[in-house]
């Protein structure tokens, strides 16, 4: 994005788009990994 | 009925209901999140608070939710309340981390630090640590019905940090702003930003236990898996 702070916004969406997205990933694929096991 | 049924049974029906809300809920709250003019002091840099506080809150409320299911192994050594506990914690570390970095984040266009030691920012600090310290502690442990009462009773100690976060704007002197939200006489956040931030609160929290019941499913199934190999051996 553009105008002031413009790169702050820019890695705090990023950064928070990145954890969650691998922490709902590898919670995710423990999952599947248990239920082929179980 | 074999250990961990019911919240199988829940957490079945619950699961796709609570991934697609969180979903829409966050798809929203993003779009609105960015929709929102510049604030007349901050700027652009207003929208780091829409990431910022739901993850503080989200943060919190793991606490105190592991806090609340450490009361329940202590007091009637429940193995779902100890899964409970256990499952929440790694969450809760991940959204305190995030709180503590998008924090620093806003800090340094708003204040010209990424960090100063005060009364919010050390005792959200301090939270991280405990959550780290109740993940070691768990895993030190051999068995989990001994882990389960040592991390619970670390739990409920470090429960005590939760009023210091919230209560400490007005405790002591601190470069962080005080309570704008949940405070008595009503919100003084103009309804333009208010709005955006508690629709992000709300995506954050379905995000929350919508993990937290696929992290419990998963610790379920392992323990039930664990538990046929060793009666197959035995």
């Amino acid at each position: 994005m553009s105008g002031d702070y413009g790169l702050f916004v820019d890695a705090a969406y990023g950064l928070s788009a990145v954890v969650l997205m691998a922490t709902a990933a590898v919670s995710w694929l423990k999952y599947c990994r248990a239920r082929r096991k179980g | 009925m074999q250990h961990g049924s019911r919240i199988l049974s829940i957490s079945a029906a619950a699961m796709p209901i609570l991934a697609c809300a969180a979903a829409l809920t966050l798809s929203a709250g993003l779009w609105m999140a960015w929709s929102v003019p510049p604030d007349a002091r901050q700027g652009e840099a207003v929208r780091i608070l829409f990431v910022h506080v739901p993850a503080a809150w989200t943060a919190l409320l793991a606490f105190l939710l592991m806090a609340g299911c450490s009361v329940a192994v202590l007091a009637g050594d429940h193995p779902m309340a100890d899964i409970a506990a256990e499952t929440a914690a790694p969450l809760g570390a991940v959204f305190t981390a995030l709180g503590l970095a998008t924090g620093s984040i806003w800090g340094k266009p708003m204040w010209g630090a990424w960090w100063v030691w005060d009364g919010r920012l050390t005792s959200f600090l301090l939270l991280f640590l405990l959550y780290l310290g109740i993940i070691a502690l768990r895993g030190s442990f051999d068995t989990p019905a001994r882990a389960g009462r040592s991390t619970a009773l670390l739990t409920i100690v470090g429960a005590i940090d939760l009023p210091v976060v919230v209560l400490s704007v007005e405790w002591w002197t601190s470069l962080h702003q005080g309570a704008s939200i949940l405070r008595k006489g009503g919100s003084t956040m103009a309804p333009v930003y208010l709005t955006p931030l508690l629709v992000m609160a709300a995506g954050y929290t379905l995000l929350f236990f919508w993990l937290w019941l696929v992290r419990m499913r998963t610790v379920v199934l392992a323990r039930r898996a664990l538990r046929t190999v060793q009666e197959a051996d035995a």
